[in-house]
């Protein structure tokens, strides 16, 4: 009798135990950080996919000394793993964003811990400091999940819907945020007002591909941006089989559907990173408003934005190669994350080949890749510059060197 | 004394369960998705549902595709950026590389479909798969089937049949579609409603039982059918088949086409009849 009573004892701790870590799942801010994104000045925007809802920090600019530096943290996963006291294939990482007042990188990670993913956001300076985002600071949210859970109350079985948000925008006073279902195969576009009033739109975006004319299909946008042109802010959408289409924002109206201009194909069997605006400069010293296209798998693009403005609808299948407007590519790949991180630098999460350490790196724009991956000559004992490339190539690479943190000549 | 003994099992019992939460059993694959065995050549998505949360990352390394003469196939599934769990990481969504089922995209063109009508493929679960504590999968999970013509239509409305409501009892209503349909989307996307529809309707509350690997539907209400209310079925229109063309649009469709009444409207109702 007496075990009895132990064994509906235990057992009701054990409930108690599990309802308790039940309650704080429910009573701490967020589920799960997969895109961040900031405004202009400190609010981070975080897409909780897990819970539906975008949660927006009111974050404080720390000090950081080597702010305008590189970064240059090539055991980045070391610091995480001693930060975190966990093991490699223990997290993964899940998006990076820096901070435009404190030019300091903020990752977003699922950890496993208790059974569950967990998130957490990392913040790292150029120094190498590391340190752990409170995730219950000041904050408002937004909820965008499209179905009313109740609903699913009538099933014995699970619902297994997720919305997963790929990318947030944020411009003039609103979020532009695109996700993909697990369920259906479709684009969801959703506009919210910041600060939150409680409301999102959203716009069901079609895209042509050309086959036989012209077809309209459904599919999920992977990342966007939004460029002025023609005198009209677009938003320029990179799909998951990389198409790249336009959408004036004066087109996007709650509950309908739209179709947007595809201007170019990137390329098959690749889906694009990320994209970046940012302000391109060419070889005579020439400014003009561009775009960064990143990709998982091939060289990034680089889209001048009066290009985009006249390019035309793509219209016929032209060949394997990628069509419509490209722009030139850039040197960038085998990155996992990137992230616009000031006025001369983009930042990225990569892996070395070599030890598989994750590398929290910049690159200077326009010039996209780090002079020391390379091992050249010019970096031989013997090597002696020309006057010509004393004037032109020097410069440039002695720039490189201070960036990268190595000592010039 | 008897009952002594029992509790003392149900104690070792219940010590054992806590034992293997503790340590993490070897996690099992519940179901492949679509359950059906003939499935269009344009097929989209698979769906592989665990009994327990999965560990995200590298998903294509655990999941093997090959042809019934044993040829290994890559590159069928998309090595999509994001993967796409449930929110209890318990499943995991498969999609076929879009660029490849959509006709004229440059995939299509170059490779064309992965799957070809009259032929069989083996989808396999391999055990390398973890759980979130890290122990690997029971065993090798495996679904074979056969693919079919491609579907480039739209489910037609006009074909789902319902059975007559048997008032005053509970009896079971049925539901047949023209085809099987996507079974994580019916759960979502089928209900029974009573009131005036569109604009004045409550849930029917009861229970639904997929049949027939998504073709079929049975609908047992809490409480019996009433006479004098009008009970109609409503379907969100963003239902798909198993080569996602919903009940507003076909996955590909011609520009100049013209759209389908249900294109911009987000349910599909039809009235059931009492017997």
């Amino acid at each position: 009798m007496m075990k009895a009573k132990i064994t509906q004892l235990s057992l009701a701790l054990a409930i108690a135990g599990l309802s308790a870590m039940n309650a704080y799942a429910a009573d701490s801010a967020i589920q799960s950080v997969n895109v961040l994104e900031f405004n202009d000045k400190n609010v981070l925007f975080v897409g909780d996919s897990k819970s539906g809802n975008i949660i927006a920090y009111e974050t404080k600019a720390a000090e950081n000394p080597k702010k305008g530096m590189g970064y240059g943290l090539f055991n980045f996963s070391g610091d995480i793993e001693k930060l975190l006291g966990v093991k490699s294939g223990d997290y993964l990482i899940k998006d990076l964003a820096v901070h435009p007042v404190s030019n300091e990188a903020y990752i977003a990670l699922s950890v496993i811990d208790n059974g569950k993913y967990q998130p957490k956001i990392v913040i790292a300076n150029q120094a190498g400091d590391v340190r752990l985002m409170d995730l219950d600071s000041k904050h408002s949210k937004l909820s965008v999940k499209h179905a009313p859970a109740k609903e699913f109350m009538f099933y014995d079985k699970l619902n297994s819907r997720s919305l997963t948000f790929t990318d947030i925008e944020y411009h003039k006073g609103k979020l532009y945020i695109s996700g993909l279902s697990n369920q259906d195969f479709k684009s969801s576009l959703r506009v919210a007002d910041y600060p939150f009033n409680g409301e999102s739109s959203f716009t069901s975006v079609e895209i042509y591909h050309a086959m036989h004319g012209q077809n309209e299909t459904r599919a999920p946008i992977r990342t966007l941006t939004i460029a002025n042109f023609n005198g009209e802010d677009h938003i320029i959408a990179a799909y998951t089989c990389t198409p790249l289409v336009t959408i004036p924002l004066s087109d996007l109206k709650d509950g309908k559907h739209i179709t947007g201009k595809t201007v170019a194909e990137l390329g098959y069997g690749n889906t694009p990173l990320d994209m970046i605006s940012f302000t391109g400069q060419d070889m005579k010293g020439n400014k003009f408003p561009a775009i960064l296209v990143t990709h998982k798998e091939r060289q990034a693009n680089v889209l001048p934005v009066q290009g985009l403005a006249a390019a035309s609808a793509l219209t016929t299948p032209a060949g394997f190669a990628p069509a419509g407007f490209t722009g030139y590519s850039a040197p960038l790949s085998g990155l996992s994350q990137v992230a616009d991180q000031d006025d001369y630098h983009i930042a990225a999460l990569r892996r070395n080949p070599e030890s598989g350490k994750l590398e929290l790196v910049s690159y200077l724009k326009n010039l996209f890749f780090r002079l020391s991956d390379f091992q050249s000559e010019y970096e031989m004992p013997n090597y002696s510059y020309t006057e010509s490339q004393k004037k032109s190539m020097k410069p440039t690479q002695d720039m490189m060197k201070k960036d990268e943190g190595y000592p010039t000549e | 004394m008897k009952a002594i003994q029992l509790n003392k099992w149900g104690f070792i019992l219940l010590a054992m369960a806590f034992n293997a939460m503790a340590a993490g059993a070897n996690p099992e694959v519940v179901a492949i998705y679509p359950r059906a065995d003939l499935l269009p050549e344009n097929t989209l998505k698979f769906q592989v549902r665990f009994n327990v949360p999965m560990r995200e990352g590298s998903f294509l390394k655990h999941i093997h595709l090959e042809s019934e003469s044993g040829e290994v196939m890559n590159g069928v599934f998309f090595d999509n950026v994001y993967e796409l769990w449930s929110d209890d990481h318990r499943q995991i969504t498969l999609l076929v590389d879009p660029g490849r089922v959509k006709t004229g995209l440059k995939e299509n063109l170059k490779r064309g479909r992965a799957f070809v009508a009259g032929q069989k493929y083996r989808l396999s679960v391999l055990g390398s798969w973890q759980s979130l504590q890290g122990q690997p999968l029971k065993q090798i999970y495996t679904k074979t089937f056969k693919a079919v013509p491609e579907d480039l239509e739209s489910p037609d409305v006009r074909l789902i049949k319902t059975g007559l409501l048997s008032t005053g009892t509970t009896e079971a209503l049925s539901i047949t579609f023209p085809e099987p349909l996507d079974e994580q989307q019916i759960q979502e996307y089928v209900r029974i409603v009573r009131g005036k529809a569109p604009d004045h309707v409550e849930l029917v509350r009861g229970k639904f039982t997929i049949e027939s690997f998504g073709k079929a539907l049975k609908f047992v209400p809490q409480t019996p059918w009433e006479a004098r209310q009008v009970y109609t079925l409503r379907i969100d229109t963003r239902l798909e088949d198993l080569a996602s063309n919903n009940l507003q649009a076909k996955f590909d469709r011609p520009i100049n086409e013209q759209k389908s009444e249900l294109y911009n409207s987000q349910f599909y109702y039809q009235v059931l009849n009492q017997k």
